[in-house]
């Protein structure tokens, strides 16, 4: 079985000597320093580098990986302790990210990493410039001297599509974290069991909405809507909307005239921005959606359809119940109008993971997570933030999840 | 949906339909067409509004409802994917005589044909097949395998042959059960035919992947033979071959120099683009192309490449007569009579590439190039 490394940059390698430099050595520790000063020096340079400046989405990866906001994190994990407490890494922490978001790879690796553990990450084939812009950088860094440490306990790698080989890393893994989709992770189950001892981590297709309080947006002078359209197109837009973060639906919570006056303003205010920004979908992603709308259209409460630009296209249902959860990303938006949030309540379901708010009172915010119960929605986070993979994720305590606490009483 | 459509009603549009089918076939003037055409189709969406309830839908919340169109770019379009998810049928269930299943469609999709859309669809490329072969039944050599009919019954591709073989004197299928060329009859049939017209028909992907590279080391005399070649473009764009090499590697190798490439949607049988000596793609009197901007779907000019749109004013039992494909083309000229042919003259890029996303803002590789 053969793989390829790109990081560390070795080429191709026999996977089992992958595995046996990953297995030996000395292990982690949480938040050491050689760590922290390769996240700190990787993201020096990715903040500088020109191509960062066309990617949005790389300058806040970077911004999570410099020192501040790292310490932050420390100091974070270090008041979560208990003195009979000792967390330490699992040992080898195998990643499986998906192909659509390109960034996810780097974040699922850091949060680990900064548990101390070793990793394996498997990178999609069908590697974008971004992503390969990245890994060059990694491996760059990693090749320092000081680097042996963090060197030796990654590897990121590619192979194509092999049962034998996901099932091969999968048998040596203590930790498996499984970026969906919810085929791949089917698939990965049936055909890659873990040792007993190991745990997975999976994060499912999920669904994100966006709730506006029509009133808040419709008294927004032009910076202030323009401020928010920033926003909102970089929740949509990010990653084609394919992100399970970014939102689909978008809930008005109005009356009629306020919903009226404000998504006039604002639709036109996102549609600028992305042509500000120089955003086209694909022809065929295009056409694909094109195919999407005509069919919900026929299978659901779709009342009427406005495009503004090429960018977005918003689909205005006169109710929730009959809308499925499918979607094409490319800008699409589904657009309903409710007189508070307790109107989805009953509507949301498990799958359902961000929603994203803007207009709303903490009081509304605080009653919808109390009302629905753990029905759905694992995070609710202001217009901006859709896309910010932070500690608290699908439900999951990333930086709880990633270390092992061990109990230690003494007499 | 659960409406039934009223039964009949299409005597209007099905003898607009038969005079654009008797009309030369390309020898309407593009204006003339684009009058008739549009006047065709006009009438053909209200029938399918009345008719088919899915298509009354589609078209209220998205193409404005019950309206008047001046042009032929004014017509609403379903894109062509619709049919593989969703049945769209104008007329009764009882009236459907053959459904022609979609490639990659579910089990209930498919294209609902009464008997005289099957009528004038086979009537089409009778019209277009003649013109090409000329008037009398020829020996015909079909670049595939026999039991396609019977397995495959239902496949546009089956129809495509059976409607074929009634305008030959014989057929020979050069494909063997396994798909693989059957030597043995391939130069039987050359043996008897060989030395005067006969015909030949395959998919494109057939005739480049496996009848030119035999026919090469063979070292056949196809010089009275007649290919016309269709289809599988969705292998061919992970090919490397223009239609341009595979016409001088054909004549070279074997010495055949009539070959006409064919385009047409499954979903819209019998409308097909033949090519001339030019190398372009013509459109019969009964459909037409419209090529549309990928972003804002308006009509391009000539010269301009985008999105295919392909019309026909032959589907009368589904809603098919006005459909967005999934292809790139541009049409390089009007009305130039460069090989006896007016009309709109096109070229098929391929098919629009769909490659997954990628961060906001990073030039897009779909970028349409004439």
């Amino acid at each position: 079985m053969i793989v390829r490394v790109r990081v560390p940059a070795a080429g191709e390698q026999a996977l089992p000597t992958v595995l046996a430099r990953l297995g030996d050595g000395p292990r982690g520790e949480p938040f050491a320093d050689d760590v922290l000063e390769l996240c700190n020096r990787f993201a020096t340079r990715l903040m500088s580098d020109p191509v960062a400046r066309v990617h949005p989405e790389l300058l806040t990866l970077a911004m999570l990986m410099r020192k501040p906001e790292l310490m932050r994190l420390k100091r974070e994990f270090e008041a979560g302790g208990r003195p009979d407490v000792v967390r330490v890494p699992h040992g080898l922490v195998f990643h499986l990210p998906p192909a659509h978001v390109d960034t996810l790879f780097v974040y699922s690796w850091v949060w680990s990493v900064l548990a101390g553990n070793s990793n394996l990450v498997r990178l999609s084939s069908r590697s974008s410039p971004a992503v390969e812009h990245l890994c060059e950088l990694l491996a760059s860094e990693l090749d320092r001297p000081d680097m042996a440490g963090p060197r030796a306990r990654l590897a990121m790698i590619q192979y194509a599509h092999d049962p034998a080989i996901t099932a091969a890393i999968s048998a040596r893994a203590d930790v498996r974290i499984v970026w969906g989709s919810d085929a791949t992770i089917a698939a990965i189950r049936r055909e890659a069991p873990l040792p007993p001892h190991a745990r997975e981590l999976s994060f499912s297709d999920r669904w994100s909405l966006l709730a506006l309080g029509a009133e808040a947006v419709a008294s927004l002078h032009d910076t202030g809507t323009d401020q928010l359209a920033e926003r909102v197109w970089s929740d949509v837009f990010w990653f084609d909307q394919l992100g399970c973060a970014a939102p689909r639906l978008c809930l008005w919570i109005g009356d009629r005239a306020q919903v009226a006056a404000a998504r006039a303003r604002l639709w036109p205010a996102v549609a600028a921005v992305a042509t500000r920004r120089g955003y086209r979908p694909e022809v065929g992603a295009r056409l694909g959606r094109e195919l999407f709308i005509h069919r919900a259209v026929l299978d659901g409460p779709v009342i009427a359809r406005t495009d503004f630009g090429p960018s977005l296209a918003v689909l205005r249902v006169d109710r929730l119940d009959g809308l499925r959860r499918d979607h094409p990303g490319t800008g699409l938006l589904f657009e309903a109008v409710a007189p508070s949030l307790a109107s989805i309540d009953r509507w949301v379901v498990r799958k359902d993971q961000t929603l994203t708010h803007f207009g709303l009172s903490r009081q509304e915010l605080l009653g919808l997570a109390e009302r629905l119960g753990g029905r759905g929605i694992d995070r609710i986070v202001p217009v901006g933030q859709a896309m910010q993979l932070g500690r608290f994720w699908d439900g999951y305590d990333l930086g709880a999840e990633l270390v092992r606490a061990v109990h230690v009483v003494v007499g | 949906m659960t409406v039934e459509p009223t039964a009949g009603g299409g005597d209007a549009i099905g003898s607009r339909a038969d005079e654009l089918l008797a009309a030369p076939l390309h020898g309407l003037r593009q204006e003339d067409k684009d009058a008739r055409l549009s006047e065709a189709l006009a009438a053909l969406t209200q029938h399918h509004r009345a008719a088919c309830a899915a298509y009354r839908r589609i078209t209220d919340v998205l193409a404005g409802g019950e309206r008047r169109y001046a042009r032929l770019a004014e017509l609403p379009w379903l894109p062509v994917g619709l049919f593989r998810s969703h049945e769209l049928r104008s007329v009764p269930a009882a009236e459907v005589v053959t459904t022609v299943s979609v490639v990659g469609g579910g089990p209930s999709a498919g294209i609902h044909l009464d008997r005289a859309t099957a009528a004038r669809s086979t009537r089409a490329i009778e019209r277009v097949a003649r013109a090409l072969l000329g008037a009398a039944p020829l020996p015909m050599l079909m670049i595939e395998r026999g039991g396609l009919v019977a397995g495959e019954p239902r496949s546009a591709r089956a129809g495509g042959i059976r409607a074929l073989s009634a305008l030959a004197s014989e057929v020979c299928f050069a494909l063997d059960a396994g798909g693989e060329l059957d030597q043995a009859a391939v130069e039987g049939f050359l043996a008897t035919h060989g030395a005067r017209p006969f015909a030949m028909v395959g998919h494109t992907a057939s005739v480049w992947e496996q009848f030119y590279p035999a026919i090469a080391s063979w070292g056949l005399d196809l010089s009275h033979g007649t290919l016309l070649h269709s289809g599988g473009r969705r292998r061919l764009t992970v090919q490397v071959i223009d239609n341009a090499t595979l016409k001088a590697k054909l004549a070279t190798a074997a010495g055949l120099t009539r070959i006409h490439n064919v385009y047409g949607l499954g979903e819209q049988p019998g409308a097909v683009l033949v090519e001339g000596e030019d190398g372009l793609l013509y459109p019969p009197a009964f459909a037409d192309v419209v090529i549309r901007d990928p972003m804002t779907f308006d009509e391009l000019p000539t010269g301009k490449a985008g999105v295919v749109q392909m019309v026909s004013a032959l589907p009368t039992s589904y809603p098919g007569h006005s459909l967005l494909t999934e292809d790139l083309g541009v049409v390089e000229r009007v009305d130039v009579d460069v090989c006896g042919r007016l009309g709109k003259a096109v070229r098929i890029i391929g098919r629009a590439p769909h490659h997954r996303a990628r961060g906001a803002g990073e030039p897009f590789p779909g970028e349409v190039a004439p």
